[in-house]
């Protein structure tokens, strides 16, 4: 039973959301409980989203201040306002072309230019998690993470396309 | 057998297995996605049911009522706001009672994220005598949205089922029951004076529905003191319901034992009518009570003794915003004198990037028209993705559903009783509100003389929420095709004779449009000018397949880093370059979309197609 908080944060429109379900997906298939609470609405037209992901017994999907193992961030401008509830020891993960200050370079991906040079424009999420799945503090696996994609894939188009982005992620570890 | 659910397709989910056959609803966030799951998940299971997009949120509970009345199993869903939009029906529902079973799904916006207010629901189901659940998670939800039919059905009352933002857009693995194929026939006995009560009758509907709820106060199913375990005691008791006991628990959770042992958490169902014992039982065993809800002090109210009770009332917990867990670490160290060992510093983030319309938005080219057509008016706006209109300094007022054009009408006639020139005024509705509630008003405006241009910002769905459709298209909720109703025609039958339609991505075009409709509104004969803005919502993929696309750029020798189109347009594809002295706009060609509106808007002509 793997016990693991989560804060995904980044801007609408950027795929937090379906980066959250991809977890909370790998999740079930790992038949662990968990919550996840995630912004709709207004917050969701071009403006700072986050999602946190409970894996765990847990009754609440809120994440307290200093408490989060992992912070996921798909915009680098999203990463100031969202350190704060990462414990001390905690690992914090951003799509970056910047370095960051108080971030070593090894915990940043440039997904969105690697999404670019691969034609992906709308794959960032997946890109960046393909890489943030080999980090030893992410919950699941790689392979699990592939096996969540399949399952919540629609089409196989999308499902190909998916694949493809995650496994450029991993590439880049 | 799990599933990963959204707690609002957990509820739906709920309502299905406890043979619920009929659901009615107008979208509103946090509550959307009820209704599209009732519909999928019944059809999944080959269940007869029957599920509508309701044209707002009265005529929802209207129609699920009436469904109750004639012994079905019944929703009616809606956000917090909608609900005093359904109050009369709500209120009434009460004393009328029901055959078969009534839940109204009723979702709070503590925050609020994406709402005008931070009501809470539970206070309205108490106004109303009407039981209430308040679920505090998903997989709860599911649960409480049966043991509420199940409750409606006993006692022949509605009852209402509670949740709040954090737990409709939570998602959980959701245990699955059977959904069950029933199916009930109707029946309506026919008893005028039940089902169209006189006042007199009315008042004996009163006394019985006082009964009934004194009964359930006394209900052993709902006695939260008994149910946790004996013997514990601890100096300081919480009581708290709904997400905010889920919060609660999970912190108390995460303390070192020493000081969790402090505190025994009492899990409330059914906060009203709260049951008559557990109260008195609890101020007995405890030195001190702390009662947390979300979001107004609707337990604390019906609790007895205030000396030793802290909460809402006493300021223990702030009486505006959403809980967090560190606003319970600050309540819990009042009652500690601060010995806790949890975090409580204020969050200290510097605020997110504003939500803004999408990169191709239809409503950024008509606020823009807008604005050069009637640049020192009065923009009287309305609710939907368009209140973000005021980014661009073209939303003055926004009250709620439908007041766009009551409050253009007013202005008017305020300013027609002044000495000064009277402002060219303006009324942003979009489709779906139109529909919703700016029938009424319109018919109103008219009727009372008021003259002002009515903008409908027509993008044919209910874009904020999720692309609900509405009449116009006459498309179902069910995918089934209706008859289509169109704004024109509506638009004549309230006695409106100027009407223009026309595509705001032709800016000159629209921009001529308004001036023309203003002066028309002002001329003796005039009165209300309606200009249709009608394109489609990009977020539908249709309507983004139909879209020609450009290639944009900004060259960097035209751009001087002024900002106006970062003002006037404020289109997410513009950006400010990244370490650029100057401050110029680059094109974001990951986000832009290729509809090209903002080629005119530069003063120096530097945004320019590709060449």
């Amino acid at each position: 039973m793997t016990d693991c908080k989560l804060l995904i944060a980044g801007l609408g429109g950027q795929g937090v959301v379906f980066l959250s379900r991809l977890i909370s997906q790998a999740a079930l298939l790992a038949g662990d409980d968990f919550i996840t609470y995630e912004s709709h609405g207004m917050a969701m037209r071009g403006g700072s989203v986050t999602s946190q992901v409970k894996i765990g017994h847990y009754r609440s999907p809120l994440i307290a201040l200093d408490s989060a193992d992992i912070l996921l961030v798909l915009a680098a401008g999203e990463y100031e306002r969202n350190q704060q509830f990462v414990r001390p020891s905690g690992t914090c993960l951003v799509n970056s072309d910047q370095p960051l200050a108080g971030l070593a370079q090894e915990n940043l991906l440039k997904a969105t230019t690697i999404a670019l040079d691969h034609d992906l424009p709308k794959a960032v999420n997946l890109v960046f998690s393909g890489w943030a799945a080999q980090h030893p503090a992410f919950p699941y696996s790689f392979e699990l993470m592939q096996e969540a994609v399949k399952t919540m894939a629609v089409s196989p188009t999308i499902e190909t396309a998916n694949l493809k982005a995650l496994e450029i992620g991993r590439q880049q570890y | 057998m799990q599933q990963v659910m959204l707690g609002n397709e957990a509820m739906a989910r709920g309502l299905l297995e406890k043979g619920c056959t009929f659901a009615y609803a107008y979208p509103g966030t946090p509550s959307s996605e009820i209704l599209p799951a009732f519909i999928e998940q019944g059809r999944n299971h080959d269940v007869a049911i029957h599920g509508h997009w309701s044209v707002n949120e009265k005529i929802a509970l209207e129609s699920a009522f009436t469904a109750a009345i004639t012994g079905m199993r019944s929703a009616a869903v809606m956000k917090q706001v909608g609900l005093n939009v359904a109050a009369d029906a709500f209120l009434s529902s009460a004393y009328l009672g029901v055959t078969g079973a009534l839940v109204v799904i009723s979702a709070d916006d503590p925050g609020p994220n994406s709402s005008q207010t931070e009501q809470d629901s539970r206070l309205f189901a108490m106004l109303a005598k009407v039981p209430v659940f308040d679920p505090a998670t998903p997989q709860e939800a599911s649960i409480f949205a049966g043991r509420a039919l199940d409750l409606s059905e006993e006692l022949g009352l509605p009852v209402m089922l509670r949740p709040t933002a954090t737990l409709c857009h939570a998602r959980q693995n959701i245990n699955l029951e059977e959904i069950p194929n029933q199916p009930r026939q109707p029946e309506f006995i026919r008893q005028p004076q039940r089902w169209a009560a006189t006042p007199k009758h009315r008042f004996l509907q009163h006394q019985q529905l006082n009964q009934k709820l004194l009964e359930l106060a006394a209900d052993p199913r709902f006695d939260f003191a008994a149910k946790t375990e004996t013997g514990a005691t601890a100096p300081y008791g919480i009581i708290a319901s709904g997400c905010a006991w889920s919060l609660t628990a999970d912190l108390l959770n995460s303390l070192p034992d020493a000081e969790s042992r402090q505190f025994i958490l009492y899990k409330v169902d059914l906060p009203y009518p709260l049951h008559k014992n557990a109260g008195r039982t609890l101020l007995k065993r405890h030195e001190k009570l702390l009662v947390i809800e979300e979001s107004m002090p609707v337990i604390e109210y019906q609790m007895g003794d205030q000396e030793k009770i802290c909460g809402r009332l006493d300021g223990s917990i702030p009486d505006a915003g959403a809980l967090t867990p560190e606003i319970i670490v600050l309540a819990l160290n009042r009652l500690l004198d601060n010995k806790l060992s949890a975090k409580s510093d204020g969050v200290t983030a510097p605020p997110g990037k504003r939500p803004s319309l999408c990169p191709g938005c239809p409503h950024r080219s008509s606020f823009y028209a807008l604005k050069k057509a009637l640049p020192k008016g009065i923009y009287a706006g309305d609710i939907g993705c368009y209140t973000l209109g005021i980014n661009l300094g073209a939303i003055d007022s926004c009250l709620c559903m439908g007041a766009s054009i009551s409050q253009a009408g007013s202005f008017y006639q305020t300013f027609a009783q002044g000495d000064a020139d009277i402002p060219p005024i303006t009324a942003i509705i979009g489709d779906s509100t139109f529909y919703h509630s700016g029938i009424p008003a319109l018919v109103n405006a008219r009727w009372e003389g008021s003259r002002f241009v009515l903008l409908l910002v027509d993008n044919s769905t209910t874009a904020m929420t999720g692309n609900q459709p509405t009449p116009a298209a006459g498309l179902r909720a069910d995918g089934s095709q209706g008859p289509t109703l169109e704004l024109e025609t509506l638009l004549k039958g309230c006695g409106i004779e100027k009407i223009t339609v026309v595509d705001p991505y032709r800016q000159s075009e629209m921009i001529d449009t308004i001036k023309e409709a203003w002066q028309y509104a002002q001329t003796p004969e005039g009165g209300i000018a309606a200009v249709i803005a009608r394109r489609g919502c990009l977020m539908i993929p249709a309507e983004r397949r139909q879209l020609t696309t450009l290639q944009i750029s900004i060259s960097d020798d035209d751009c001087t880093g002024c900002g106006y189109c970062l003002k006037a347009f404020e289109c997410p594809a513009l950006v400010v370059k990244a370490n650029d002295p100057e401050n110029r706009v680059t094109i974001d060609q990951v986000t832009c979309v290729g509809c090209g509106q903002c080629l005119d808007i530069c003063p120096q002509g530097a945004i320019k197609i590709t060449d």
